[in-house]
């Protein structure tokens, strides 16, 4: 399964309160973990909100630990605008394919001038990055996978 | 008259000072005073992880390093500036969180207007506005999980007796002091005293009432309203007039289609 599967199958969940899917594709199998939350209003968009996308084509399967990639979505706890890195031009604070600790930051989340420095909650690495720097966010949107330690 | 003067702007800050007649629930009952730190946000949320006290407060006399946003800096020279942190640990949930910048926005409109007797206007979401230039800035950051909030520290900065001659460049037009405005030389330590207040006052009303009274007194002194302005977040622009904030301090701006837009975070420029 490749990432924008990853992403389409992401979006399908994300309006949702699926917390754990599994998806098997041609043998190999991926499993998406996210915490539950309630929907709330988006931000930078018209007043009235859209309602939630309907959940088709989840197969859940029983747990198998074989050729099963077990990934942990990081999502926005907020809604606001996505920074990869604390100020224009310098470094990310994360990369692709790279090894963070619980704790590490990962992004930050500014909405109304009040930063969130989202940290990641497990050791692992960042398997990919789902969302673009400077970008608005949604509440409950995934930004990263991390794959635990 | 000079010789008071520099007497005055030297004087150092002291905590006893500060202390002595505030009355607060919360905010200031433990105070960190400093001559000079790197940031007053950096230290409050060092001690807001090492478990300090709701309404513990960070002061420096300077900042090596004040920050604005996004890296921006803030100018902290000593002596003449309010260099302020305080720690807020309220039940809410992450998400209601930014609406604390605007709780920060209208305690310090309060202070300024109660000790230097300047009307101060509140750009949306947080700087402080005196007759058109910028006096104070609000810099907020939190500590969150998904669906649990451990801290906010809400970080002030307020040009409290800088003179014309401290601002250079383009921040000679767009930055001001308390005392370029009010003609005078303007107490630290009573604006500190009046910011503890008005922060302990408007955060107890937020516990108890929510935001809806902070987004009243908001809409009063709110100078983005009203006015035209372009919107910008990510590469997403937005040109309106803003016309109200709505029951979580987000701006709505109604665009040229007449369709409104609510704004929650971003860049936001008065056009006129």
């Amino acid at each position: 399964m490749d990432l924008k599967e990853i992403k389409a199958v992401l979006k399908l969940i994300q309006d949702t309160d699926v917390e754990e899917i599994e998806v098997e594709q041609d043998g190999r199998r991926v499993r998406i973990r996210r915490r539950s939350h309630h929907a709330a209003p988006s931000a930078f968009s018209p007043v009235a909100s859209m309602p939630p996308a309907p959940v088709t084509g989840v197969l859940p399967s029983a747990p198998d630990a074989r050729d099963t990639t077990s990934l942990i979505t990081v999502e926005s706890p907020m809604v606001g605008t996505f920074y990869r890195a604390p100020a224009p031009g310098a470094d990310s604070y994360v990369r692709e394919g790279e090894k963070v600790e619980k704790g590490t930051v990962l992004c930050i989340i500014e909405a109304m001038k009040l930063m969130n420095e989202i940290e990641a909650e497990v050791s692992g690495v960042v398997h990919s990055i789902l969302a673009e720097n400077a970008q608005p966010v949604e509440y409950g949107q995934p930004l990263f996978l991390l794959e635990p330690a | 008259m000079a010789g008071q003067v520099s007497q005055e702007i030297a004087a150092p800050l002291s905590e006893a000072d500060i202390r002595s007649g505030i009355i607060t629930r919360r905010i200031g009952l433990v105070i960190h005073l400093f001559q000079a730190v790197d940031s007053t946000n950096d230290e409050a949320k060092a001690l807001a992880v090492r478990g300090a006290l709701e309404g513990t407060v960070v002061i420096a006399d300077a900042q090596e390093r004040g920050r604005g946003r996004m890296g921006r800096s803030w100018t902290s020279p000593p002596g003449v500036g309010v260099y302020f942190s305080v720690i807020l640990r309220p039940a809410i949930q992450p998400h209601a969180a930014p609406a604390l910048s605007l709780l920060g926005a209208a305690a310090v409109a309060e202070a300024i207007e109660a000790v230097a007797g300047l009307a101060a206007g509140v750009k949306w979401p947080n700087d402080l506005i005196v007759r058109g230039r910028k006096v104070g800035g609000i810099l907020g950051e939190v500590a969150a999980e998904t669906s649990h909030l451990d801290y906010v520290v809400l970080g002030i900065g307020i040009n409290v007796n800088q003179t014309e001659a401290s601002f250079e460049g383009e921040l000679r037009h767009t930055a001001t002091s308390l005392r370029i405005e009010a003609g005078r030389l303007v107490d630290r330590t009573a604006m500190i005293r009046s910011l503890c207040e008005s922060l302990d006052r408007w955060y107890n009303c937020f516990l108890s009432e929510g935001l809806a009274p902070i987004i009243e007194r908001l809409r009063q002194s709110c100078l983005t309203l009203g006015q035209r302005v372009v919107a910008r977040s990510g590469d997403q622009q937005l040109c309106g007039l803003a016309v109200d904030l709505d029951h979580a301090g987000a701006l709505l701006i109604r665009d040229a289609d007449q369709r409104l837009h609510r704004l929650i975070a971003g860049d936001v420029t008065l056009t006129g």
